[in-house]
């Protein structure tokens, strides 16, 4: 059964670990810029917030991609970038409402998250269980989506 | 059932894979003039410029056909349709349909330009045209057409050694998809890397004794021995319109929000068709991949029975241009006609430049150079007709997620002028 990312924003303290864990399993270097995964903070609001690929069924990316090199992964619930199609465009790094698809400038590729193949770095190192990866049943699943679409809704109208 | 499909690039294509996923029954057959499978027009220039393999310009292999269930024509023209009898006539042979899609695509604009039909005179729409510009091995090219296809094969030539002259008829370069200051930028950033911008400026005549040796526009004479024609893209309508179906005014197939055409059991989707913009509401030829694929998955559902509709085409385009991203979303403030009120919001920051546009108070359009991550925001903004105030007055929300953007949004920060 896919697992997904369940973010509580309640929680996050913007420490920013799961930046430090994600830019370590996903690029071997200890540098928060270069995770997958971004703390938001707005200090003035007192306002942390993890922001991270939210794997959307209907995705942007997948729509925009010139090459199909994102695609719905059924089997871990995810977007997937096969970098052996990609060619590199950045259009998905644009088109994504999230931010979520990043840019390495040094190996000239995008980056988003992959959920660690299953295993994902991020949530190994969240001390407050900010962000969780949870087993779900396919109707919870389908609820999580539910206020997923919802989340971006918002965004769509008070972004 | 058996669904027919005219043509093999990304329309006719999602249109076949969708059909194919809702149903295992259906028969889908894809009918094709090209002897060659799916391949990404779009991934054209980096393959031009060396960036990828000619095998990534390929989406599918022909074994992909088969085992997704889809029979396939390839190298075969379809050369009439009979509506009435549910018939497509073909050059060795028919095909009965239940359905039929029509996904013929578009071709590149051809002008009556003296001396234009020689050697060393190339549009671009598929990978055996850039093999014939790679076969060629000039010195100097001129583009003529700074359009999004113009100005990516500038570089891409470039890239490989050729001295660029990119010559546009308009004041300035990318008219459709910048306004002029960033597009100025642009055409800078292009001069500064050793390509030869003229704007403003009409070819008149293409020389040569059978192969390219130069040209003349109405204000100078250049030496080269390429030219390449990137003069805009039109729908490939011809088989429709002989059908007797209705066109548009646009020279699209005309189609209804469910893709339907005139003609009962007939849809049509992808460059062939000409659709409603989904700001303005007015026709436009949207000729770009994302709508295309979009309309063909629409089209496989209505196919089936299943009611979807097609909520309008949206602009949206992205260009690598020498590795500084330049992305274009909705209208520009040029392009919008004088009785709406255009509000135009610049900044400059050290992550790029950024322009957004409103319309009677709503977000229309953006432009964007540099840094684009999170940008997709306001294209679901527009997408969702939120009006520039509103979005400004809600920027504490923490769903604004980027600090970037509320930077760009908040008042002291907004410049207001004229487009």
């Amino acid at each position: 059964m896919p697992k997904m990312l369940l973010i509580d924003q309640e929680k996050c303290s913007g420490c920013r670990s799961c930046e430090l864990a994600c830019a370590v399993a996903k690029e071997g270097v200890a540098n928060p810029s270069r995770g997958r995964i971004t703390a938001i903070r707005w200090e003035g609001e007192g306002v942390m917030f993890p922001m991270v690929c939210q794997q959307c069924h209907d995705a942007p990316c997948v729509a925009g991609c010139p090459v199909k090199a994102l695609y719905w992964d059924e089997k871990l619930g995810r977007v997937y970038l096969d970098y052996d199609v990609c060619i590199g465009c950045k259009f998905c790094v644009a088109i994504c409402p999230f931010g979520a698809v990043g840019v390495d400038a040094g190996a000239r590729k995008v980056y988003k998250c992959d959920l660690c193949d299953g295993d994902p770095a991020c949530v190994k190192v969240c001390d407050y269980k900010a962000v969780q990866f949870v087993d779900v049943s396919t109707a919870n699943m389908m609820k999580k989506r539910e206020a997923a679409e919802r989340v971006s809704e918002l965004i769509r109208r008070y972004a | 059932m058996h669904i027919v499909i005219i043509g093999s690039g990304i329309a006719g294509d999602s249109a076949a894979t969708t059909i194919r996923k809702l149903s295992s029954e259906s028969r889908i057959t894809i009918v094709s003039k090209d002897d060659e499978p799916l391949y990404s027009p779009c991934a054209l220039p980096y393959y031009l410029a060396g960036h990828i393999g000619r095998e990534k310009v390929y989406l599918k292999g022909l074994e992909d056909y088969s085992a997704e269930g889809i029979d396939v024509l390839f190298g075969t023209r379809v050369t009439a349709l009979d509506t009435q009898d549910k018939v497509v006539l073909l050059d060795s042979g028919t095909l009965t349909y239940d359905k039929l899609v029509i996904a013929t695509g578009s071709k590149p604009l051809q002008l009556p330009i003296e001396g234009i039909d020689q050697e060393g005179v190339f549009v671009l729409k598929s990978a055996k045209d850039a093999d014939r510009i790679l076969g060629c091995k000039g010195k100097a090219v001129a583009v003529i057409g700074a359009g999004p296809i113009g100005v990516e094969v500038s570089i891409a030539l470039r890239r490989i050694g050729y001295r660029v002259f990119l010559i546009e008829l308009c004041d300035w370069i990318l008219p459709r998809l910048f306004d002029q200051r960033p597009a100025l930028f642009l055409a800078r950033y292009l001069a500064q890397r050793g390509i030869e911008v003229f704007t403003g400026e009409r070819l008149l005549t293409v020389h040569g004794n059978g192969s390219v040796t130069g040209i003349t526009t109405d204000k100078r004479d250049l030496e080269c021995d390429l030219v390449f024609l990137s003069l805009g893209m039109v729908p490939e309508a011809q088989l429709a319109e002989d059908a007797g179906l209705v066109l548009g005014p646009l020279r699209g197939v005309d189609v209804d929000q469910a893709m339907a055409t005139s003609e009962p059991d007939v849809y049509a989707c992808g460059d062939c068709v000409e659709t409603r913009d989904m700001i303005t509401g007015q026709r436009v030829l949207s000729l770009l991949w994302p709508s295309a694929r979009q309309q063909g998955e629409i089209v496989g559902h209505n196919c089936l029975g299943h009611n979807r509709l097609y909520p309008g085409s949206i602009s949206m385009l992205g260009l690598n241009i020498f590795r500084l991203h330049a992305v274009s979303f909705g209208l520009t403030a040029a392009g919008i006609s004088n009785e709406h009120q255009v509000e135009v919001v610049e900044e400059r920051l050290d992550t790029g430049y950024y322009r957004l546009i409103a319309a009677d108070g709503f977000l229309v359009g953006l432009q964007a150079v540099g840094m684009t991550r999170g940008i997709g925001q306001f294209l679901a903004a527009m997408r969702g007709r939120v009006k520039l105030g509103e979005m400004r007055k809600n920027l504490r929300s923490p769903l604004a997620s980027q600090p970037l953007w509320r930077y760009i949004l908040s008042p002291e920060s907004v410049t207001v002028c004229a487009p």
